[in-house]
Parts: C-alpha cells; structure tokens; sequence
C-alpha cells in the first residue's frame, strides 16, 4: 500500500477490510503517515481517563472478527477471549502516554495486535505447521496499521520489563510511587507513609525512581 | 541530573510547570539530551504507574464483557468457517427491528387497518360525570355509586345504580349512568332498555338516550342502526349535532 504525504484520510473505515478473503474493501487506502487523528482517538482518550464505558462498543464491534480468526487459526472462542483481553489491554497501556494518538482505525489495530498474541502463542506451543498457514495469509491492511502497532508492542514490552522491575524495589518505594502517580499530594503521601514532610517524600521518591531506573537498564543489558 | 532536574521533571509531568517556565522546559529538552532521555524515563514509569492503578478496574470490566461477548459466541452455532459468518437473525443487532416497528407504526397512523367498531366507540365515549341530588338513598350510598362511575369503575358502579335505581326509579341521570355501566361492562341490552326509556321520555336527557343509543350501536358493529339515529341527531340543533356529524362521516 503506498501513502503519499498530505493524502487524505479515507472514513469510515470498512468493516470487513481484515476479513481473509474479502474484496470489498480493496480500494480503500488510508494513510497513517500524515499524524492526523483518527476519529477512534475518543477510545483512547476514554481509556487515558480510566473510563471504561465505551469498551462494550469495542467488544461490540470487533470482538467477532477476532474470534473467527482465532478460531480458523486452531483457537477457541476462549483463546479468541484471551487475547481481545491482552489486546484492550495493551493499548490501556499505551494510552497512558499523552503523546500517543490514534491515526488508524481501531478495530483494524486492535486485530492485529490480537493476530500478533495468538501467533506468538502458537510458536511457544512449537505448532510450526499452523504458524507457516497462518503466515502464508496476505493482510492487505497491515502497512495500515503497522507504525501503530510496533508502538503498542514496545509499550507493552517496556512495561513487562518496568513491571518486573518494579516489583524487585521495597515495599515502601512501590507504596510511595503509587500514591505520587494516583495525585495524592506529597503533604498527603508523607502523613500515610509517616514521613516528616513533602521534601522527605520528593528525597524518598527520587532515590526509589533512581533504583527502578536502575534495575529496569540492567534487565535491558 | 541533578535532584532539582527530576524536580522539575516531575513538576512537568503533573502539570504544575508555570508556563514561563514551561517555555524554558521545553527550548531546554531540544538543547540538552540527558535532559530529554530523563523526562522520556520518567513519563514511560508514570505511564506504567497510571496503567497499574486502573488495571483493576479495567480488568473487572473486561471479564464482565468477555463472558457477553463471548460466551454467546461459544454457545451459537459455530459461525460460517469461510469469510463472512451467517448471523442468525435474533442474534442481529435490533436496528432490523426498529426500523419495521417504525415503518408498521407509520403504516397504521396513515392507514389504519384497525378502525374497528371498539375504537370507533372508543374515540366518542366521553361519558357525563354523575353527580346525583340525592344525598341520602337507604341501603345504598350514592356517593360510592358516583364515585365509581366517575372514577371508570363500571363493574362496580353497575352494581351500586342497579341498586339506586330501584329506590329512584325515575330519575333519569341515574338510568343514563346506569346505561351507560351496562354499556361498558357489555350488557348491552339492559343498556339499551335504559337509553330507549330516555329516548322516548321527556326528560332534559332525551338527547343523551338517543345519542348513546346510537353510540351503543357503534360498539356493536351495528352501523345500519346506527345511522338513522346518528341523522336525526345531526339534522337538528343539540348537544350531539356536531358530534354525530363526525361519526357518520367515519361510519
């Protein structure tokens, strides 16, 4: 799929364009390179604000596509349940960055990030045969989406690794980060904490920021 | 970086950078590299940390539509194994169904199919409220009869007339009350005795007698004995003129 910059961005998306198969929406090119936002955005910005109550029109509209995929793809509906989760959320976890902003179509990206989690499970369960099928399929809406979803799978990885860190830092350091990032104000956080004052819990939250930072890098070398 | 970097860092980060400042922020994050790679590491860890303190929530939610979603999924018969799945049709999203209820809705206001005698009837029977002279009958209490006519208790009122009427048998709003209960509890004829007696008296009520006369002939589906006495109430100046116009044109 070729994008020419300054070309315009193609709406509504069309609904069966990742259906294996289906011709009818050929002729639809989008283009993600121009860095406008995509209409879906208003999930993401939900989502950012931990407002949970648009996920059933996500459900909704792309949870079957997912299903029939996996299921064609030796899977469950159960599998098909796993990795819709996984995959809401994954983009929970990249929309908390600010800067990130949707140019292409939800569903379209969500589904790849679904094929993505099925395929690597696959390959952990060593099924070869059933990897090279699915390979073998053609996605003509995947340059649609890629960019995206190779910022979704970073995220994703950068926050297992941040996780893993995290949990290696004391209690008292996980206590004080949490309080800091849900908006408690320092004043607050050091009389739950029982420390002196806000300066202690800035000394305390630098020093534990600094060991996480630590660990983080050292799990990355 | 120094404590104070991460101090301002963190003060970018809540918003709480004064925008003077904040112009300083940001020319110094295009200048100073270590300083762009700290505020990248910080916001990634609050990233982390903003996701972990909804996942909770998040996840609640996401069981709860996953068994709706896809238990159904699991339960209906496994959907076509090629390109588009056949939706079974109550299974569809119900804008199928909005849209045939509004279309029969519009279909029945421009034509409607059901203009039965019921409704027809229906549409003329604004009864007359009852409000007796008599204050003291023995045995029965017209205000209880009143109240129940008044109120659209017909069954009720049927009884309590039947008795009043008997204690005042020549009272013609009584008979029309009573008439009227017979008519909407379907003893019609005992409705038409007493409308007949109206018709045919001299009482201020006669009108009424032949008007709900007709009108009990309406209910019936009996429009040929309706008519004639829907056309001499027409033909004259009354209380019912215009009325029995209208419901001989809809006849």
């Amino acid at each position: 799929m070729t994008l020419r910059a300054g070309q315009k961005q193609v709406e509504p998306p069309c609904a069966h364009y990742f259906i294996r198969g289906c011709r009818k929406c050929q002729r639809i090119s989008y283009n993600c390179t121009a860095m406008e936002q995509h209409p879906d955005h208003k999930h993401i910005q939900a989502l950012r604000q931990g407002d949970f109550s648009t996920l059933h029109y996500i459900y909704r509209e792309h949870s079957r596509a997912v299903t029939q995929w996996v299921k064609r793809n030796s899977g469950s509906a159960a599998d098909a349940q796993d990795v819709f989760q996984e995959g809401i959320i994954a983009l929970h976890q990249k929309a908390q960055d600010p800067a990130f902003l949707l140019t292409c179509p939800l569903g379209a990206l969500l589904f790849q990030i679904c094929r993505n989690k099925w395929l690597s499970q696959l390959r952990k369960k060593n099924r070869e045969t059933e990897v090279r099928n699915v390979e073998a399929e053609r996605y003509e809406s995947e340059g649609i989406v890629q960019n995206t979803l190779e910022q979704i799978e970073e995220e994703e990885i950068r926050q297992r690794k941040l996780d893993q860190a995290f949990s290696q830092l004391s209690e008292l350091c996980q206590q004080l980060l949490r309080l800091l990032a849900s908006g408690m104000a320092s004043a607050e956080v050091a009389e739950q904490l029982g420390m002196n004052n806000a300066n202690t819990v800035y000394r305390r939250k630098n020093a534990c920021a600094e060991r996480w930072r630590n660990l983080f890098n050292a799990q990355t070398a | 970086m120094e404590a104070s970097d991460y101090l301002i860092i963190d003060r970018y980060l809540q918003g709480e950078l004064p925008e003077q400042e904040q112009q300083a922020f940001e020319q110094r994050l295009l200048d100073d590299l270590a300083f762009a790679e700290a505020l990248r590491e910080r916001q990634q860890m609050q990233n982390y940390l903003k996701h972990q303190a909804q996942r909770p929530a998040l996840e609640k939610r996401l069981a709860d539509l996953g068994a709706q979603y896809f238990q159904d999924e699991e339960d209906a018969p496994s959907a076509g194994s090629e390109g588009g799945a056949v939706v079974p049709l109550w299974r569809r999203k119900p804008v199928w169904l909005v849209a045939a209820a509004a279309a029969i809705a519009l279909i029945l206001l421009v034509w409607n199919p059901f203009q039965t005698s019921a409704n027809l009837y229906e549409q003329y029977a604004l009864h007359p409220a009852l409000a007796l002279q008599e204050r003291n009958v023995d045995g029965t209490s017209p205000q209880a009869a009143e109240q129940a006519f008044n109120q659209g208790e017909y069954e009720t009122a049927y009884t309590q007339l039947s008795a009043l009427v008997q204690q005042l048998p020549e009272n013609p709003q009584l008979k029309l009350s009573l008439g009227i209960a017979a008519l909407e509890t379907g003893r019609t004829d005992e409705a038409r005795t007493q409308f007949e007696a109206l018709a045919g008296g001299s009482s201020a009520l006669q009108e009424y007698g032949r008007w709900y006369m007709a009108l009990s002939y309406v209910k019936t589906g009996d429009y040929e004995a309706a008519r004639p006495l829907l056309q001499t109430l027409a033909g004259q100046p009354s209380a019912f003129q215009q009325q029995a116009q209208r419901l001989l044109q809809q006849l």
